[in-house]
């Protein structure tokens, strides 16, 4: 009971001493202060830029009505392609659009391939066409990717995984955007599908609200937009046959977006926006076994990308000063340093201090912590979120995402370690290794 | 058969009556030939030709086919074409060749073996026709006539094409006739049976053919189903009658199965009323009530062979002694002499005589030929047993033969005299499996069941 007692005195101290003297805050937490807040501000300044536009302003309705072609990359997904294919297929879109299922290993994948062929003879309506694409051999990932954009025909490609279905309005947000001809590729954003299939869906749930639909709008609103998702990416063709599609290696996606980005210094007018509103709905792993080996995975090519593979691009001639600085501070030192940071901090309070003083600087720094991913929810909540009513029912899973959070940080840097040490990213799944082993080495 | 060079005119050799007709380019194998130019010269002759064989213009052909199946002369002649023509499938009997011998040849034997004087009846002549042709009548699909398929066999003995199907059927209820082959089903109008139907989708409600295939949505959320463009706004989609958003599909809304629209009631159906109507009468009327007609080939049935080997019907009783007579026939005796044998203490025999290699025998020694030799066993049969015995046609028990006041132990003789029989037979043998029910039993109601169980229990006697 003493024990509780002098945890409740420690936790007064400290929080009377922050109410009273602000600036002991920054003695508290000044890596986070010092990396998170002017993140914070952009992420913050953006959503509010876009609510502006997309709200305030009068909407204009566009005439632009390019042909899109969808590459759907599938694999083992069985039926789940079925609702993909549908899902594109009702898109209310006014042009043409061409769904090219893509099939890798349609040998051993014949069951999603049959999946695949049904879903096109059903559809039967105007201007969607539907090309089932199989490859016999197995070649990965990219493989496929490009497969499907050499029998692309459409002015606008958008890729996307085979167990990701998208909302009707998907592809007019899209081609808004392209409209402006200095825009090759843009963002779409992922909701969780299976969001009440356990608590870490849930979690990853409220991960994606935040992140990717909060902090990626913000974010693209300055032109900063880190990654265009492997799963749901929309580019202009002609721009990315240019640069030659996508390359081998694991981490297809953030590879492509690097190599846009290094036009940015000779193109200073070149953006890749976030369409906010184009909503793909994908499975998050359930348990935490698949969740861990897709972070694992994901983590790992981030330091592989900017360490290995493009290094020696890395300067502001190319990227331009702007997207230098935001990579150098959010895509080195807060993805790659801060795990180790914040790690290292942790063990050192916990070598450094009792416990009692341990756990109270924890509860504080925990309800710091929910305080501003409140904030962010709220932000998110009123500003972006097109299904108010769903998402309000993440309300009383909040209070547990720190943890979540935390557990993250640790995977993470697992991972760079991994990477590190063992070269993770040449034992990617996403390819065999007889491709794999024609790449180049970094 | 005499084989003599179309050259030489100087041939008084007994040749048989072959006839020729139309354009003739003789080769050495050719045999003699008579020439005729028309049907009516065969008719004026009045002495039916063993083969014709036409070499005529198609169209011709098919006219002087039909004359000639229409005459009583030439009706069931051997007729063989030079070139084949629309109806000589139907109404010839092959191409003409040089193996044209081994056809004669089995015509004649068959021939032969025709005891059934076919001219009176139609349906004897069918039978007769498809016997001596060893032949299947076929159907022949006519598409732009009314009744769209007819059998020109027929039509040339006088049958419409729309008789022949019930006649047909009637045939083949009497067992001389089985189907061979399902060709197809056709529809007609019950009101003036022309089988030139259009077949068209109308509206469930109002029967209005004004209906078209409409894109529909249904709202997940209050159930609206409306047509997609009642659901639009700019490039979102809501429905009009809850004002929800629809943003996925299968999650807030779908496509309705009812897809088709009426124009003139303004309903959503599913599958469109179909009703048939006439281009010849113009009636409307719906599919099920249109009459079904199943056109099939018909081949000779057992029965019918029968009749045109023995050359009669059975009436119902058999009149001379010792003669087969139906099963009908033979139960019932079956029955009587049981009553009489149970009330007078008499003792009777059943006895079976069963060909166990029937099968095998007619595949090896051919058909025709095998059931020459089997009429042959039956005559000798006939001889060994006593006129007061009754015999039964040839069914799944064997020949069946009631032995009236024969005591079980006095079947030896008559045992000995089978096996006599059986020795005697010439080529293949046919073997026998003889078996004997006593009377007087307890029958029950069904003779022929009790019967069938009495001969399975019994064992054949060695």
């Amino acid at each position: 009971m003493s024990q509780l007692n002098t945890l409740g005195y420690i936790l007064l101290d400290m929080w009377h001493a922050i109410s009273t003297h602000l600036p002991s805050l920054v003695w508290l937490l000044p890596l986070v202060l010092l990396y998170e807040l002017p993140l914070m501000l952009l992420v913050v300044s953006g959503i509010v830029r876009f609510y502006h536009q997309r709200y305030i302003t009068i909407p204009r309705q566009s005439l632009y009505l390019p042909d899109v072609s969808c590459i759907i990359t599938c694999y083992g997904e069985g039926d789940a392609v079925k609702a993909t294919i549908s899902s594109l297929a009702e898109q209310t879109y006014g042009g043409k659009v061409e769904i090219i299922a893509v099939v890798d290993g349609a040998v051993q994948n014949s069951h999603t391939y049959q999946a695949a062929k049904a879903a096109a003879a059903a559809c039967t309506l105007p201007n969607r066409r539907i090309i089932v694409l199989p490859k016999w051999q197995r070649g990965g990932r990219v493989s496929t990717l490009n497969a499907g954009l050499s029998v692309a025909s459409g002015e606008i490609v958008i890729n996307a995984d085979a167990d990701t279905s998208f909302d009707n309005t998907m592809i007019s947000e899209v081609v808004p955007y392209f409209a402006d001809p200095n825009v090759p590729a843009l963002g779409g954003a992922l909701r969780v599908r299976n969001v009440g299939d356990s608590l870490l869906t849930r979690m990853q749930a409220i991960e994606y609200l935040i992140s990717m639909q909060g902090g990626k709008t913000g974010l693209a609103q300055w032109n900063f937009l880190n990654n265009i998702s492997g799963a749901f990416g929309a580019f202009r063709r002609s721009f990315l046959q240019q640069i030659g599609g996508w390359d081998t290696h694991t981490a297809e996606d953030l590879d492509l977006t690097v190599r846009i980005k290094q036009y940015f210094g000779r193109h200073p007018n070149l953006r890749i926006p976030f369409a906010t509103l184009a909503i793909g709905h994908t499975d998050a792993p359930a348990d935490l076994k698949t969740l861990v080996l897709q972070r694992l995975r994901w983590d790992g090519d981030l330091l592989f990308l900017y360490f290995r593979k493009h290094w020696p691009a890395f300067s502001p001639r190319l990227l331009g000063m702007g997207t230098f600085i935001f990579t150098l501070l959010y895509g080195f030192v807060q993805n790659v340093l801060m795990p180790f940071v914040i790690v290292g901090y942790s063990v050192g309070l916990a070598l450094s201090f009792p416990w009692q003083f341990l756990v109270s600087i924890s509860v504080t720094i925990y309800l710091l912590y929910l305080t501003a991913l409140s904030f962010f929810y709220l932000l998110v909540l009123i500003a972006i979120s097109e299904r108010v009513r769903q998402d309000v029912r993440l309300l009383p899973f909040l209070p547990l995402y720190p943890f979540y959070a935390f557990f993250m940080r640790l995977v993470c840097m697992f991972a760079l370690l991994n990477e590190v040490v063992r070269r993770s990213h040449e034992e990617s799944s996403m390819a065999p290794w007889w491709v794999l082993k024609r790449g180049r080495k970094f | 058969m005499s084989e003599v060079s179309s050259h030489s005119h100087t041939v008084n050799l007994p040749h048989p009556y072959y006839l020729w007709i139309g354009q003739r380019d003789p080769l050495p194998w050719h045999p003699w030939f008579d020439s005729v130019n028309c049907a009516e010269d065969i008719a004026a002759a009045g002495k039916t030709p063993e083969l014709i064989v036409l070499a005529v213009q198609s169209e011709e052909q098919d006219t002087l086919l039909q004359n000639l199946r229409r005459c009583a002369l030439t009706s069931h002649c051997l007729i063989l074409v030079l070139h084949e023509s629309a109806l000589s499938p139907y109404l010839a009997n092959g191409v003409w060749s040089s193996s044209y011998k081994e056809k004669v040849q089995f015509y004649q034997a068959r021939k032969q073996q025709l005891k059934l004087d076919y001219q009176d009846d139609v349906s004897h002549k069918l039978l007769a026709y498809l016997w001596l042709h060893d032949d299947i009548l076929l159907p022949h699909a006519l598409p732009a006539k009314a009744f769209l398929y007819q059998y020109p066999l027929l039509k040339a003995w006088g049958l419409t094409a729309e008789d022949s199907f019930s006649w047909l059927t009637g045939v083949k209820q009497q067992g001389y006739l089985d189907e061979n082959k399902l060709h197809n089903r056709v529809r007609f109008c019950p009101s003036c049976r022309s089988g030139h139907l259009n077949y068209i989708d109308v509206c469930p409600g109002c029967h209005s053919i004004d209906t078209e295939a409409q894109s529909c949505l249904h709202c997940f959320s209050c159930g609206h189903v409306g047509e997609q463009s009642t659901f639009r706004k700019l490039s979102t989609l809501s429905c009009p009658n809850c004002l929800q958003q629809l943003r996925h599909i299968g999650v807030d809304y779908d496509r309705p199965i009812e897809n088709q629209h009426c124009n003139s009631c303004d309903t959503l159906f599913t599958d469109a009323l179909v009703q048939a109507e006439c281009l010849h009468c113009h009636s409307l009327t719906a599919v099920s009530d249109l009459q079904v007609r199943n056109v099939y080939s018909y081949k000779l049935a057992t029965a019918g062979r029968t009749l045109l080997r023995q050359g009669r019907l059975h009436s119902l009783f058999s009149l001379t002694p010792g003669e087969q007579m139906p099963m009908a026939q033979f139960y019932w005796l079956i029955d009587w002499q049981n009553k009489l044998a149970k009330r007078h203490q008499q003792s009777h025999c059943i006895l079976s005589v069963q060909i166990l290699n029937l099968n095998p025998f007619l595949a090896s020694v051919g058909e025709s030929k095998g059931l020459a030799q089997l009429d042959a066993l039956q005559e000798r049969l006939r001889n060994v047993i006593r006129v007061t015995d009754a015999c039964s046609n040839y069914s799944r028990d064997g020949l069946l033969m009631l032995l009236p006041m024969t005591n079980i132990k006095q079947i030896k003789p008559v045992h000995a005299k089978l096996l006599e029989l059986q020795q005697k037979q010439a080529g293949t043998a046919l073997e026998l499996c003889i078996k004997v029910v006593s009377l007087p039993a307890n029958i029950g109601d069904n003779v022929a069941d009790w019967l069938t169980d009495e001969l399975v229990k019994a064992t054949p006697l060695t």
